[in-house]
């Protein structure tokens, strides 16, 4: 049957970073790689289902959607945007750095990344004490206001607040352990810890996280907060 | 760590002492709750569902027991929800979801590939740990009160209405869906990058094919489960109208998310028991499998197709007619790929040397059950027959063909094949064969008659029937059947618990199986190999030298304790001699 | 700077710098042209209400945002096709689930009339929201939750 090799030291290998279930360095990172992408697979599977609750009913309630979409804040999704691409922009580079063994500059740009994180919740929990300040939370309190609901229904008003609620409050959840976990990139790449230090690969799989995370936005940012008008003769 | 190395030439007689394997290398509790060796993570996972399958089938003994008479026996009608939730519950979540995957599959696929752990063995223990917090969980949800929604937690009820632990259920079941997918982010990974040299992937074993399609299944469907059960909490808890009818929501979207994963979950539970069968059936016939291709590809196609068929559990949900019809039609289509299996399976056993040992005897009875749970499966993919059969026990018994004829008994197949490997002990052979057929006819005696009153009408989840008294002959028939498989069930438990103190000792191989997991000791070392093995010959390759050798009892067999190698012509080699 | 690259042995692939910034730069005027076209009163053309085309137009911008951040950001323009594989299934099954709406798109054409017609139907058997009159807040089933 099979044949077992005898070169003595199958995986007696003296590169500590390689752990005993693997050959050398190079199935293990591509068995990280992989690992990674199927956990994200799951991630985009995770976020889709949220994603076509949502199109089901924008497509159903398109006018109330578009009279409840006009409470949110432009400005603020926008410069939200902004901060998470660059704050991605900040992840590549630290990444860069991983890979030129260029210790400085992963510091700087993982300490960039995660000021830009920070600086999205910031904004986000302006917006969220904004929504709550006007009664949007759906419930039992949910606003009657006309001048907050624009005019829209009040059932689809909340169907449509339960999803800004319950997906951009996920995303956040997503930009909360992105925070936590680049914390510990950045200290294990501060005190110069072999875990991280050997290798790019394990920076490259919390970029390759928080790439994601800036994708998820990609999205919610048109679908929320810039919705057309769904006849002509509508004010925006 | 490095490979254990047992003392060279001390011949094969009398090894001086026990080897060392992955079993007694360490003897703390840390030792086992620290692990990140497979086998261990498979044998804590082996114990932790049996509890649970236990816990499980004291609920579905209740429901029997209750149902023995029309007017009910002991239960009140809410206790009675309840008890019946709580067996879907444990059974899908925490039983039949990992059973195979986590314990056979976890054990085996590192061996079958000739690595020497799974890809990510931290990750492995934190799924196992996942399991035992969702179940701690669903267990103190059932102390507490327990949930009278039925296992699909159907809106409104859930959300609006039912005043039970539907949340902390809910949390669970969410729970022990992150477990199976590290399980299934573990085996992909695995199943592509630590193969060893030459295990191309046409020269996997079939329960290899098997569980990657199985995971592919939980990596692409378990997420939606977990998003839709946790919209339904957020509905329940705070208001957020998803799902309620009242503001608008659609309580027949959460359908169509809840079976779009419990569609493919079901072949999360039953395509793991065709990679069993697979094994069972080429090892006991000593043929290769025929059609080894078809077979392998059959399990991904199957994979595939459970994802756009969901929509045949809602025929009667005031979906559109128009998917209702092309949920049908492509719903006929997965016949065909599990079609391809059972005929394969029949013609390797056509013209093989089957051996009637215990494990083929459940592969046998998997085929005929299997077969009659597949065929059923057909009327209820037609419209019309389904909307007669909705809600009644013919869905019930369909149901438990499927999974409790295919999955358990292909779960008990493959225990019996593994255990020496996994134990390194024998179970005693004749009364597990008389076992056998005590739970294939058990089996029958339950669920049969539960198709003819399911074709009669009785409905399911109804515990008073007394407005049809004449279904009682059935529902005793089915009580005494179950009582029949519960001792049928129970009886392995007795003796592979006793086979672990007086069983006799393994060989490696003492089937004269083929594949990597009968080349390394019984039970094997820690590192599973005492060297990366090169694969140089093909998947089920049975030699027909060799096998005469094995019918005639001459053939050199592997004693413990011996780190010889046998190659192809029984020769024995030495490790470092060469 | 050091530019050899860490791992033993392997051509792992590193972008340059300069993609990266090419890179944020599209990132960034998509984004500036996604707001501002979000002002746009696009007209209808033909068949094809304007609002439409102003959804199409935002989600293709989105589309390809995702499609430079995957490509570039993420790596997958130089990295295995067993990753390419994964990427594209994910999408894929997404794809596949989006089929769900079938469900509310064809129940319209149904030949026996639904329970739509009924006063206080959940939610609007007919999903023609184009046609559909707008509910008020008068005549949708408005139960206060106890």
């Amino acid at each position: 049957m099979a044949a077992m090799t005898h070169h003595g030291d199958g995986h007696g290998h003296h590169n500590d970073a390689v752990h005993h279930q693997y050959e050398d360095i190079e199935q293990q990172n591509e068995s990280y790689i992989v690992g990674m992408w199927t956990f994200l697979v799951t991630e985009v599977m995770f976020f889709g289902a949220l994603f076509f609750t949502y199109s089901l009913y924008r497509f159903a309630y398109q006018l109330d959607f578009w009279q409840a979409h006009r409470h949110l804040n432009i400005p603020m999704g926008a410069v939200n945007t902004v901060i998470l691409l660059l704050s991605s922009f900040t992840m590549v580079l630290a990444v860069y750095g991983a890979q030129t063994h260029n210790r400085k500059m992963v510091l700087v740009n993982i300490g960039l990344t995660i000021a830009c994180a920070f600086g999205f919740l910031v904004i986000k929990y302006f917006e969220y004490m904004g929504k709550i300040n006007d009664n949007l939370v759906p419930g039992i309190g949910f606003t009657s206001d006309p001048s907050v609901l624009h005019g829209a229904n009040l059932n689809h008003a909340q169907l449509f607040y339960g999803l800004y609620f319950g997906m951009t409050g996920l995303h956040g959840v997503h930009v909360v352990v992105g925070i936590l976990i680049l914390g510990a990139l950045a200290m294990f790449w501060y005190k110069r810890n072999r875990l991280v230090t050997n290798d790019f690969i394990p920076t490259e799989l919390v970029g390759l996280y928080w790439h994601f995370v800036d994708l998820v936005w990609i999205f919610l940012f048109p679908l929320f907060y810039l919705m057309p008008a769904p006849m002509h003769g509508l004010s925006h | 760590m490095s490979a254990t190395h047992t003392p060279i030439g001390s011949g094969l007689q009398e090894p001086p002492k026990e080897p060392k394997n992955y079993l007694n290398a360490e003897h703390t509790i840390s030792s086992w709750l620290l692990t990140g060796d497979h086998k261990r993570i498979a044998v804590m996972y082996l114990i932790s569902i049996s509890i649970f399958f236990f816990f499980g089938g004291i609920a579905a003994s209740l429901i029997r027991y209750e149902l023995v008479s029309p007017t009910g026996v002991t239960l009140e009608s809410d206790t009675y929800n309840k008890i019946f939730t709580a067996h879907g519950v444990l059974m899908i979540f925490f039983f039949l979801v990992p059973a195979i995957p986590a314990t056979l599959g976890n054990f085996c696929l590192p061996l079958m590939i000739g690595a020497r752990d799974l890809a990510f063995p931290r990750l492995n223990l934190l799924s196992w740990y996942l399991y035992i917090v969702g179940g701690t969980v669903a267990l103190i949800a059932l102390i507490a009160g327990g949930v009278d929604t039925g296992w699909t937690f159907y809106p409104p009820y859930s959300s609006m209405y039912s005043n039970t632990q539907v949340t902390m259920t809910i949390a669970a079941a969410f729970i022990a869906g992150f477990s199976s997918i590290t399980t299934a982010i573990n085996f992909i990974v695995t199943t592509h990058k630590m193969r060893a040299p030459g295990m191309t992937w046409f020269r996997l074993p079939l329960f290899v094919w098997s569980l990657y399609a199985t995971s592919v299944v939980i990596i692409l469907g378990t997420p939606v489960i977990a998003i839709t059960l946790l919209m339904l909490v957020f509905e329940r808890s705070f208001g957020l109208p998803i799902f309620n009818p009242e503001m608008g929501g659609d309580p027949v979207l959460f359908q169509h998310l809840f079976w779009f994963y419990s569609h493919p979950a079901v072949y999360i539970m039953i395509l793991p028991s065709f990679g069993v069968i697979s094994e069972l059936i080429a090892n006991f016939t000593r043929k290769r499998v025929f059609g080894y291709h078809f077979v392998a590809f059959s399990s991904l196609a199957i994979a595939g197709l459970g994802f756009i068929v969901w929509g045949h559990h809602m025929f009667v949900s005031s979906q559109s007619m128009y998917q209702s019809i092309v949920f049908s039609l492509i719903s006929f289509l997965v016949a065909v790929p599990s079609a391809i299996k059972v005929f394969n399976w029949t013609t390797t056993i056509y013209k093989g040397h089957v051996r009637l040992q215990t494990p083929m005897i459940y592969a046998i009875s998997f085929l005929g059950l299997f077969t009659v749970g597949g065929l059923t499966g057909l009327y209820l993919a037609s419209i019309g027959t389904d909307v007669h059969l909705t809600n009644t026990y013919f869905v019930v018994a369909h149901f438990h063909y499927v999974m409790v004829g295919g999955a358990i008994t292909a779960f008990l197949g493959g225990l019996h094949y593994w255990w020496p490997k996994i134990t390194g002990k024998m179970y005693p052979e004749t009364i597990a064969k008389v076992n056998a057929l005590v739970v294939f006819l058990g089996f029958n005696l339950t669920f049969f008659p539960q198709f003819i009153m399911g074709w009669m009408g009785m409905p399911r989840r109804y515990h008073y029937y007394y407005f049809a008294p004449e279904y009682q002959p059935y529902h005793i028939m089915s009580s005494a059947g179950a009582s029949f498989l519960a001792l049928g069930l129970l009886v392995p438990a007795i003796y592979f618990f006793k086979s672990l103190t007086s069983g006799p000792q393994a060989s490696a191989n003492p089937w004269g199986a083929h594949g990597l997991e009968w080349e390394t000791a019984s039970p094997p070392p820690t590192t599973n190999f005492v060297a990366t093995p090169i694969v140089l010959d093909e998947v089920y390759d049975f030699d027909p030298a060799s096998e005469y050798e094995q019918e005639k009892g001459t053939a050199e067999t592997y004693h413990p304790g011996q780190d010889l190698l046998q190659d192809k012509d029984g020769n024995t080699k030495q490790d470092g001699t060469e | 700077m050091a530019t050899t690259p860490l791992t033993s042995g392997g051509d792992h692939h590193i972008t340059p710098v300069s993609v990266y910034i090419k890179t944020i730069l599209a990132l960034v005027v998509l984004m500036v042209l996604t707001v501002w076209a979000s002002y746009w009163e696009i007209p209808d053309m033909g068949p094809i209400q304007g609002n439409w085309l102003a959804n199409i137009l935002a989600l293709g911008i989105a589309v390809t945002k995702a499609l430079l951040v995957i490509m570039f950001f993420m790596g997958v323009k130089h990295a295995s096709s067993l990753t390419r594989i994964w990427v594209a299934a994910g999408f894929v099954v997404l794809g596949v689930m989006y089929f769900i709406a079938a469900d509310h798109l064809t129940r319209k054409f149904e030949v026996v009339p639904g329970w739509n017609e009924k006063e206080g139907s959940a939610l609007p058997r007919v999903f023609d929201p184009l046609n559909a009159k707008q509910p008020s807040e008068v005549d949708t089933n408005v139960r206060p939750r106890q």
